[in-house]
């Protein structure tokens, strides 16, 4: 255990220079005089017109380019951001931790709740040592400061049971603010499979493995769509967007630059812009296209969605999977392209040196999830 | 960046063409994390002409610690600005610091030993602060921040013993780490 990496993950973040900042040092550096005279003596004799010409080559190539001599390509953002991002120090550890919050909307009488359920996952580096998955039962509160008045004109029901079909058991949902009940699960896993088996199943080796240049990715993630075909994928065009899924998996931020040029070249995906994720950080949010699923609210209540992946602009990590109606839904009071639902990744997921502690006061699952 | 020789085998210098596209957001967020955004933006800018004006040393090893040096030389510059910031820091967080329900999120959200760091931070000394924040925020190895700082190999190591020990006893009571771990 290191209090160094306590420290990172500790300290207040920052974030990323803004285009204007970013525009601004550029153009004090296009600006910038010409330098006068070495301050190392090993640069003394070669102060000659070939290193001045070196600098000025440099000062040259940061001044603003034309547009006109370089159209903008589409998802600039996007190859903005892996360029950004590639050569950022990988990180390791002992463990790689996702906390991940889901939330749904849920419309009752009078007001919408907010249910969130919280999934923590410690994966080992080496596979033999155990994994720990535990699992907070949901819990909910009113979405809005408007819903939390209409909630406490109703007098502030502790807890609520909807959308339940007679043919499946159906637990009241407390609406309060607080965590409780949950289940853990902890074993080893000789294989030591990384849980997120979208694209492939890898261990945790083969993850950090993945090739960091595109175009050999690219080949690889041909074999695994091979590997998957007549499971749902029609072609390899179809199969790319799902490579997105890794971007919230145990890679390196090279690995993540390449999976992002990737999508970024896709002709379905789209950067909608820069918005405020489910957890209050900024995020790019990026629509790629793909066909969306449904919401299930009972057997009889289904919502149409579609998705849009949040990506956080300092690390190019996944921040928060985010689904939009598809239509609009008079019963569940839902207007076309509201959010209805989410799956934010916490702040603390990442590589960890630290152990899992076993959960107290969970209980324990007998089966994995 | 890649030193490499001419015809006539002198070892030349070369600036590497995207040293201001590659680094400047992480240098940007090195200086923010240490002083404060608003700072970042006129100092992270600086980094890159002081570097444009010093001139790539070969000698001195890869490019990124080499940023990383002048970065934190100018960020030596700040260092009232940085005590206090890492005094506010701590004293913000103790006061968010409310009763959590949890006690095994207790135990594992680093969130919650943000103020006794932040506290610990302002109370190190500068040589050993840099040291301390160019391993943990930088990301670089100890070789790196010799040659960050212009330090010998062992010195990172004598310095970085004493900062981890200040920082452990900081954080007392709420220190998840083994006793025994290294150090």
């Amino acid at each position: 255990m290191d209090e160094l990496d306590l420290l990172a993950r500790a300290l207040p973040d920052a974030p990323p220079p803004s285009p204007e900042v970013v525009a601004r040092a550029r153009a004090r550096l296009a600006a910038a005089p010409r330098p006068r005279r070495r301050p190392w003596m090993m640069w003394a004799p070669l102060a000659t017109a070939a290193v001045v010409a070196l600098v000025f080559s440099l000062v040259t190539s940061l001044a603003p380019i034309p547009e006109a001599a370089k159209p903008p390509k589409p998802n600039q953002e996007l190859f903005d951001l892996a360029d950004r991002i590639e050569k950022l120090p990988a990180r390791s550890g002992l463990y790689w931790r996702e906390v991940v919050i889901d939330g749904s909307y849920l419309p009752l009488s009078g007001y919408t709740v907010l249910a969130t359920s919280r999934l923590e996952t410690w994966q080992p580096r080496d596979a033999a040592d155990p994994v720990l998955m535990w699992r907070w039962k949901p819990s909910a509160r009113p979405a809005t400061a408007a819903d939390e008045r209409a909630w406490r004109a109703a007098g502030a029901p502790g807890q609520f049971k909807g959308f339940c079909d007679r043919s499946e058991p159906c637990e009241p949902m407390p609406i309060n603010d607080e965590q409780h009940g949950c289940v853990y699960w902890q074993g080893v896993d000789p294989k030591g499979s990384y849980g997120n088996r979208s694209v492939a199943t890898f261990t945790m080796a083969e993850l950090a493995a993945l090739p960091a240049d595109e175009a050999r990715l690219k080949e690889r993630l041909r074999a695994y769509h091979k590997a998957q075909e007549g499971r749902g994928f029609d072609s390899f065009e179809e199969f790319l967007p799902t490579a997105a899924t890794l971007l919230s998996a145990p890679i390196g931020p090279a690995q993540r630059a390449a999976i992002i040029r990737i999508l970024a070249a896709l002709p379905t995906t789209k950067v909608v812009g820069t918005v405020t994720d489910p957890l209050g950080r900024k995020g790019l949010s990026v629509d790629l296209g793909t066909p969306g699923g449904s919401l299930v609210y009972s057997q009889r209540k289904e919502l149409p969605v579609s998705y849009r992946w949040f990506l956080d602009p300092a690390s190019g990590a996944t921040l928060a999977r985010v689904s939009y109606a598809a239509h609009a839904d008079k019963d569940l009071g839902v207007a076309k392209g509201e959010v209805a639902s989410f799956s934010a990744n916490a702040p603390e997921y990442g590589w960890t040196q630290e152990q899992p502690v076993r959960p107290k006061g969970c209980k324990v699952s007998k089966v994995r999830n | 960046m890649i030193p490499h020789n001419t015809r006539n085998g002198t070892e030349r210098l070369r600036v590497p063409p995207d040293l201001f596209e590659s680094h400047f957001a992480e240098i940007h967020r090195y200086i923010a994390r240490r002083l404060s955004a608003d700072v970042a933006d006129d100092l992270a800018a600086d980094v890159f002409v002081v570097a444009l004006n010093g001139g790539y040393d070969a000698s001195a090893g890869a490019v990124r610690p080499w940023l990383y040096g002048i970065a934190t030389n100018l960020v030596a510059r700040h260092r009232r600005t940085e005590i206090r910031r890492w005094k506010a820091i701590s004293r913000t967080a103790e006061r968010d610091g409310g009763p959590v329900e949890d006690e095994i999120l207790d135990r594992v959200d680093a969130a919650r030993l943000t103020g006794p760091l932040a506290g610990a931070l302002a109370g190190l000394k500068q040589r050993d602060r840099d040291v301390v924040l160019l391993i943990a925020l930088a990301g670089l190895t100890h070789a790196e921040v010799a040659q960050a700082l212009g330090i010998p190999f062992g010195t990172v190591g004598s310095r970085l013993s004493r900062a981890r020990k200040q920082l452990r006893r900081a954080l007392g009571d709420v220190n998840p780490f083994k006793e025994d771990s290294d150090g």
